[in-house]
């Protein structure tokens, strides 16, 4: 034993933030605990000042929108790199990327010379794990087997920012999800939640789940994680508490594509219903409000044997208008078990309701897309 | 009518202080609490109590320079009493990052280690416990241990000492349980 290991043993004790719940709790302190008698030494906010405050702070922010608003119709985006960027579909160990405005696919395979990719070499994603664009739209992370990869997509750098020894032997498959303030890496290996610091790359477990534990998702305030689990999903904040665990329909497969909706108020996945051994389940494309009620079917989209082979996934555009989907078509006699060639996989966008579905590319058998943020 | 506008114009700027304060100290008391209780339920309890008995003595403190050191003392003893607490219940403790920095040497023995010493720290007594977290964790001296939970210095490296002993113990006993 060494004081190193003891340290890094209490600091994997430690969770990053205190609960919301419980800040609500301390604030509402003074209302309910007996008022004390005067003391007069902290720094406190005078309504007036508070006031001005208020005021310079929204003058500010309608000075950014303006900004923005000016500035977006200034800026030339590279060549090949539509409104809201590109989708990426992990396909067998090389990246297909796609334009979801033309569907015309920009590039694939090893050199990704448009819409500034630029030279991804095949091989640093595996084979069956999803990709996650980092928030600024500049890096990509994924898996391959243990290996946490970044990816800096102009400039093609490839770092292993860190280990997860679930997925050395290729047991679980890991996943991973930006946080949307850029802080976090929220990474599943199959059974555990962990959470990767993305300035150092130190990282330490959030909570076990148990069997099936995927496909990560952030809420907007990066307050919150959606975690895929067998039928189900789990929604945990940053203590490690379950806020939220709707009770499984469907079979038990786990849910695939889980993608927070950028308002906040839905989440979206991929849930399979029915088959066998022998018959494929049915894939549903799925929206429920984070406490998993209000559930709404957006489409049918297609079936599989989802078990050891490389699933579909979904995910919503950056701006929450649109959604991107992979389908899988297995023949119902069960010959495509184990036969890639055999199964009809599509890319689609469709707006946010369904409506207006576009088929973007074939020959995507399985893979979860991640639309690009704007740069 | 004066009189009462004053009064309740200094009780509404005492709750925002006491609400200011609290949003400051929230995080890296409730991560203290977690490391020296080991339970996220038992970690919110603790920073709960502890500030509720913060606001209740809020206008004891005249000096803005000690209210930290103030509440820590507070929380320590906060931490203390839930420790007291459950000295009874069984506690499962869970352990172990599984996710390790590249370029590390011996990773499985020093994860194994490591669960051995989450081990050992659950089982200290609450005392010996905080003596840890605080010298450790929250990277106190020993003058600022004792300062932090009212002991003598010589009493707070008496603890150490014996808590450090015990964690020993327990590794070593983990490492000989894995060479068998």
């Amino acid at each position: 034993m060494n004081e190193r290991q003891l340290r890094e043993m209490l600091a994997g004790r430690a969770p990053v933030v205190a609960p919301p719940e419980l800040l609500a709790m301390v604030e509402a302190i003074p209302a309910t605990a007996a008022i004390p008698t005067t003391s007069r030494w902290l720094p406190v906010w005078r309504p007036q000042r508070r006031a001005v405050v208020v005021g310079l702070a929204a003058l500010v922010l309608l000075a950014s929108l303006l900004a923005v608003v000016i500035g977006s119709q200034l800026i030339t985006r590279p060549p090949g790199l539509p409104g809201n960027g590109v989708i990426v579909v992990p396909v067998q160990g090389t990246l297909l990327v796609v334009d979801p405005a033309t569907g015309e696919t920009v590039s694939s395979g090893d050199q990704l010379g448009v819409g500034g990719l630029t030279s991804l070499g095949s091989g640093v994603f595996g084979e069956y794990n999803s990709v996650h664009w980092s928030p600024d739209g500049r890096s990509l992370a994924g898996f391959n087997r243990g290996d946490l990869k970044i990816v800096d997509v102009e400039s093609g750098r490839v770092r292993t920012m860190a280990k997860l020894q679930g997925c050395l032997l290729g047991f679980g498959r890991c996943d991973v999800a930006y946080s949307p303030d850029g802080r976090w890496m929220a990474v599943t290996d199959g059974t555990r939640l962990n959470l990767v610091d993305t300035a150092t790359g130190g990282g330490y477990k959030l909570r076990t789940l148990g069997d099936a534990a995927g496909s990560p998702a952030w809420s907007p305030d990066s307050r919150q994680i959606a975690v895929s689990g067998p039928g189900t999903f789990y929604v945990i904040d940053l203590a490690g508490t379950i806020v939220s665990r709707p009770a499984a329909t469907g079979n038990k497969l786990p849910l695939e594509g889980l993608s927070w909706s950028p308002d906040g108020s839905r989440l979206g996945y991929l849930r399979f219903v029915g088959g066998d051994a022998n018959t494929p389940s049915d894939i549903l494309l799925v929206t429920v409000r984070p406490d998993g009620t209000d559930e709404r079917v957006i489409a049918q989209v297609g079936t599989c044997f989802c078990v050891g082979w490389g699933p579909p996934g979904f995910t919503w555009s950056p701006d929450g208008r649109q959604l991107a989907f992979v389908t899988l078509n297995f023949p119902t006699n069960g010959s495509a078990k184990g036969s890639v060639n055999n199964v009809d996989g599509e890319l689609y966008v469709a707006n946010a309701d369904g409506s207006h579905m576009r088929l973007l590319t074939t020959g995507v058998p399985g893979g979860n897309p991640a639309w690009q943020p704007i740069r | 009518v004066l009189t009462d506008h004053l009064v309740k114009r200094a009780a509404t700027d005492e709750a925002v202080a006491f609400a200011a304060f609290a949003r400051r100290q929230l995080d890296a008391s409730y991560r203290l609490a977690a490391v020296i209780l080991g339970d996220p339920t038992d970690a919110q309890d603790a920073t709960h109590d502890a500030f509720v008995s913060a606001w209740r003595g809020w206008s004891t403190l005249r000096d803005p320079d000690k209210v930290d050191a103030w509440f820590g003392r507070i929380l320590v003893n906060s931490c203390r009493s839930h420790l007291r607490r459950r000295r009874r219940r069984p506690q499962v403790i869970d352990v172990s990052d599984s996710i390790e920095l590249p370029a590390v040497g011996d990773h499985a023995a020093d994860s194994a280690d490591r669960d051995a010493l989450a081990r050992g720290f659950a089982r200290l007594d609450a005392d010996r416990r905080l003596c840890i977290a605080l010298r450790y964790y929250a990277d106190l001296t020993v003058p600022q241990i004792a300062a932090r939970t009212g002991w003598p210095e010589g009493t707070v490296k008496s603890r150490l000492h014996h808590a450090l002993r015990d964690l020993r113990v327990t590794v070593d006993d983990a490492s000989l349980e894995d060479e068998r």
